[in-house]
């Protein structure tokens, strides 16, 4: 549930009710690129729920770290390496969440992934000014911690 | 200041083995009242030998040698490995002395006479003290209650060593074979006994008294039960009976292969059991759930391959051997010379794997069979990496480093290795010494029971074997109850020594 009251949160442009019919009915394979604190949570959230999960880091210890941890396929690479999108097998993935605390790389990725027509793209943005690039793109932004727990408040605050 | 002789390593190896010797001491002074309950007064004398002859050297030495300290992993097993073999040098004694008091009357056994040669008696109390069973005395039903009495007990003191060698020595190094990492040099043993290794003694006994109790209520003699029971929660394997447990019912059988079970479980997971009583760890284990797997298709496999061969159906003669095998206990049903090679060389493959680390069992032990598996689907999996993918190693529900992952993969695979070139030493050794009726397939069974302290034996150990086959099943035993490592330590160590000397003449 956790996993889609984010997505609820984060996705003005996706209805509450989509997001929670793709959370609930099968199995996803997600991409998530960092394996920092907010993305190896998130992995911990997504494989809870029963979802595969691949992470691709560039920093070897946080690859390990997480290699250990969780049941999870880890690529040790830094996504502007081409082609390591193709090595993590992109084509049959679900969605492309970009975790790292360097927007080009989060950039980097969701050009990528939008190449490969993944279906979900949602991506941290660290720097505000960056949310209208990544929402060219139409991409799903998270902006700052503080934002989300804002937008989540608000969203209790509509329902009775 | 007064110089001392020998450095303080050889000084501390010399103070343990003093304390070590206490053992065999010890064992002849709780044996004296056996002798006495059964009138065997002929007995007395060589059994207060064997404890005069353990103690005295072993208070001089206790005495000369005052210094305590933590020995390094190193020396640890240098004292294991002097200790084994020392302490079954001793025991020999018994056997030795008994017969010869015993050859001046007319009517002693020819079992009994046997024991007069030297290589018998050395023999019977290394396969005794290595918990192994092979036997050289034909008729064990014949011999004195003090013998019967003494091979029980010397397998089950080697139950408590081998016990006390893997958790206060060998498991707190991580792994024995950590002395080629720079942790497992530099790390210090104490060979102290802890609270834990305490209590699980205690179970130990408890399992013991246990086993002797549902022996005795199923039908068994008391003296049988007592005996058996001794040596099969030890996994040793030394019978009172001329046919081993052939001789009692398929209900006692059942209730042996009950016992050898128990035995061949990790005595720190009976521990859990005990204090917890999480029934879930025997099957989430690795090691544990390798053994049930291997003792069910096992027993399968061996069946349909007797049946194959005889046309009859073996369920509980199948069942009785392999569980043997694997737990390395050594008891037996049946004639094993006129089962089929295919028989003999997977009742060999068992015996080769053992039971689980942290039992009285022998062998390689599950937990390395498990890491060798492990370690060769690692190698495929490898091979289906993409360039930039991390592989993941998991062993026994734990993810591990690419470094550590392949230190306990190394380490398995090493004394895997030494196992194989020891067993092709022996098989080829014996080859030399054994009457022409054996063929290969006995030969290899023979020398995997030897090697892996189990004790089935196609008749090959015998008391007119050639001394030299003798010899060759003496040390792979001791270099199988010690798993190699400890003896090649001494050995390179005595050679070194003695390369030192002769360099400074």
């Amino acid at each position: 549930m956790s996993l889609a009251n984010n997505f609820e949160t984060i996705s003005q442009k996706v209805s509450v009710g989509d997001c929670f019919i793709i959370v609930q009915s099968h199995s996803m394979k997600l991409i998530i690129l960092g394996a920092g604190p907010q993305g190896s949570k998130l992995a911990e959230l997504a494989l809870k729920d029963g979802h595969k999960v691949t992470i691709i880091e560039a920093e070897e210890q946080r690859a390990q770290a997480v290699l250990q941890k969780y049941n999870v396929k880890v690529f040790h690479a830094n996504i502007a390496q081409g082609g390591i999108l193709d090595e993590a097998d992109a084509d049959g993935t679900d969605a492309l969440i970009a975790t790292t605390s360097d927007d080009s790389a989060n950039l980097m990725a969701m050009f990528l992934g939008k190449e490969r027509n993944i279906k979900t793209l949602i991506s941290m943005v660290n720097e505000p000014s960056h949310q209208g690039l990544f929402e060219r793109l139409g991409v799903h932004v998270i902006v700052e911690p503080e934002t989300i727990v804002a937008h989540h408040l608000y969203s209790q605050l509509k329902r009775p | 200041m007064k110089r001392r002789p020998f450095s303080l390593p050889v000084r501390l190896i010399l103070h343990d083995l003093g304390i070590l010797l206490n053992v065999p001491g010890v064992m002849a002074l709780c044996s004296v009242p056996v002798c006495l309950w059964f009138g065997e007064y002929y007995a007395i004398a060589p059994i207060l030998a064997t404890a005069t002859a353990a103690i005295v050297p072993g208070q001089l030495l206790y005495r000369l040698f005052p210094e305590t300290g933590e020995a390094r992993l190193r020396h640890a097993m240098l004292v294991a490995a002097i200790g084994w073999g020392m302490i079954s040098l001793l025991g020999a004694i018994p056997f030795w002395g008994i017969a010869t008091i015993l050859s001046v009357s007319q009517n002693t056994p020819q079992t009994v006479l046997e024991f007069q040669n030297p290589w018998n008696a050395l023999f019977e109390s290394f396969s005794g003290f290595t918990g192994t069973g092979l036997s050289v005395a034909i008729n064990a039903s014949e011999l004195p209650r003090s013998l019967q009495w003494w091979r029980s007990f010397t397998e089950w003191i080697d139950g408590v060593g081998i016990i006390v060698l893997v958790l206060a020595v060998l498991e707190p190094a991580m792994d024995a074979y950590q002395l080629y990492s720079a942790e497992g040099r530099e790390k210090k043993i104490s060979l102290t006994v802890n609270a834990t290794v305490q209590k699980i003694l205690w179970i130990y006994a408890l399992y013991t008294v246990l086993s002797i109790v549902l022996l005795v209520v199923l039908g068994m003699p008391l003296w049988d039960s007592i005996n058996h029971g001794l040596t099969g929660v030890a996994t040793g394997g030394f019978s009172v009976r001329d046919d081993s447990i052939g001789t009692y019912s398929p209900v006692i059988q059942l209730a042996v292969v009950l016992i050898m079970i128990v035995g061949a479980i990790s005595f720190p997971i009976h521990y859990q059991l005990l204090t917890q009583r999480r029934w879930s760890i025997l099957w989430k284990d690795a090691q544990h759930r390798t053994l049930w797997l291997l003792l069910g298709i096992g027993t399968l496999v061996l069946f349909v391959e007797n049946f194959w061969l005889s046309g009859t159906f073996l369920w509980t003669d199948s069942l009785f051997q392999w569980v043997s095998a694997l737990t390395t206990c050594g008891f037996q049903t049946v004639e094993l010379q006129p089962w089929g090679s295919g028989v003999k060389l997977l009742l060999s493959v068992a015996m080769i794997f053992g039971g689980t680390a942290g039992s009285t069992a022998g062998g390689l032990k599950l937990k390395r069979v498990v890491t060798l598996y492990r370690g060769v689907l690692w190698r495929f999996q490898q091979l289906f990496l993409k360039p930039h993918e991390l592989m993941r190693y998991k062993l026994d529900n734990e993810v591990l480093t690419e470094a550590k992952a392949y230190r306990q993969f190394h380490a398995a695979a090493t004394l895997a290795m030494l196992w194989i070139v020891s067993l092709s030493i022996g098989v080829f050794a014996l080859l030399h010494f054994v009457p022409s009726e054996y063929i290969l397939s006995d030969i290899i069974l023979e020398a995997a029971s030897a090697l892996g302290n189990v004790g089935l034996s196609t008749g090959i150990t015998d008391p007119n074997l050639h001394w030299a086959g003798k010899l060759t099943l003496i040390l792979l035993m001791w270099v199988g109850r010690l798993e190699i490592v400890p003896v090649l330590l001494l050995f390179v160590s005595l050679l070194a020594t003695a390369s030192r000397v002769t360099n400074q003449k």
